[in-house]
């Protein structure tokens, strides 16, 4: 009887590679297809690597729908506790299934969606495998080279 | 709910084993406004708007019954079942109490956003 060679079986069964993802709260002003956020992620972007857009009451929204879809952010109000517990359900409903799919996650850390991302992955399945990379003014914000500096190593 | 222009009221909901499909009747609030605004959205009925992961929206023109009743314009959301599942689940997990998995802000966004698509 003819067996298969074990490269054809280790291709059959093997776990594919988990991927990592990078999640980016967006803005009018800072999202997908402005210089501002092209010239800072643009850094990073890699085949093995998802990119989401962060949104207080819609939750994570992959670039391509933010692209096709920019009008919608026009929709979210940061600041109405409706909105943010949506933004919160839909946060959490990602982060729970998360680790199936990836098995890293880095958060760039600024801006109002900071507050719905805590409040739905504290706790959640994808908790642990969380890097923050924290956006800091003093040292120039999205412009500054230490934020350049730290993305690009996190993401390696 | 869609600012001045209408009030969504769910009216029916339909599902099918790929989607739960729900149906807004809408009221005008001013009737020249809405009927305005709104005139546009016949000629482009039927396309399916989904910014956002698990969810459509469309608009349909539902026939008056007789000759006396007017036509009137629906706005349709469907729902992936999964999704909606997955999201009941979040719910339940985080003690969630609300009436509904679709809340007015979400229907209101894709009302709107359907229409900013369409260009009325």
């Amino acid at each position: 009887m003819a067996s298969a060679s074990p490269s054809i079986l280790d291709g059959l069964f093997a776990r594919p590679t988990l991927r990592r993802a990078l999640v980016v709260p967006v803005l009018a002003g800072f999202r997908p297809g402005v210089s501002l956020y092209e010239d800072l992620i643009g850094l990073v972007r890699k085949p093995d690597l998802d990119i989401f857009g962060l949104t207080t009451g819609f939750g994570l929204l992959t670039e391509d729908r933010l692209l096709q879809h920019p009008e919608i952010l026009g929709f979210s109000n940061d600041l109405d506790p409706e909105v943010q517990l949506e933004g919160v359900i839909r946060t959490r409903t990602w982060a729970d299934s998360a680790p199936d799919e990836y098995r890293r996650i880095a958060l760039l850390s600024y801006g109002p969606a900071m507050r719905v991302w805590s409040d739905a992955v504290g706790g959640s399945r994808a908790a642990p495998l969380v890097t923050i990379v924290p956006v800091s003014k003093n040292q120039g914000g999205f412009r500054g080279n230490a934020l350049r500096r730290k993305l690009v190593r996190t993401m390696g | 709910m869609l600012g001045h222009v209408a009030e969504a009221v769910l009216s029916s909901v339909r599902r099918t084993p790929d989607e739960i499909v729900a149906f807004y009747r809408l009221t005008p609030k001013e009737e020249p406004v809405f009927v305005e605004r709104m005139e546009g959205v016949r000629g482009a009925t039927g396309f399916r708007y989904a910014p956002l992961p698990g969810l459509w929206a469309s608009y349909v023109v539902r026939d008056g019954f007789d000759e006396d009743q007017e036509d009137a314009l629906e706005l349709v959301i469907g729902c992936d079942p999964r999704h909606l599942d997955r999201q009941v689940d979040t719910m339940r997990r985080l003690k969630v109490d609300r009436d509904s998995v679709i809340p007015p802000f979400v229907v209101r966004s894709l009302a709107l956003g359907y229409l900013q698509r369409v260009g009325v």
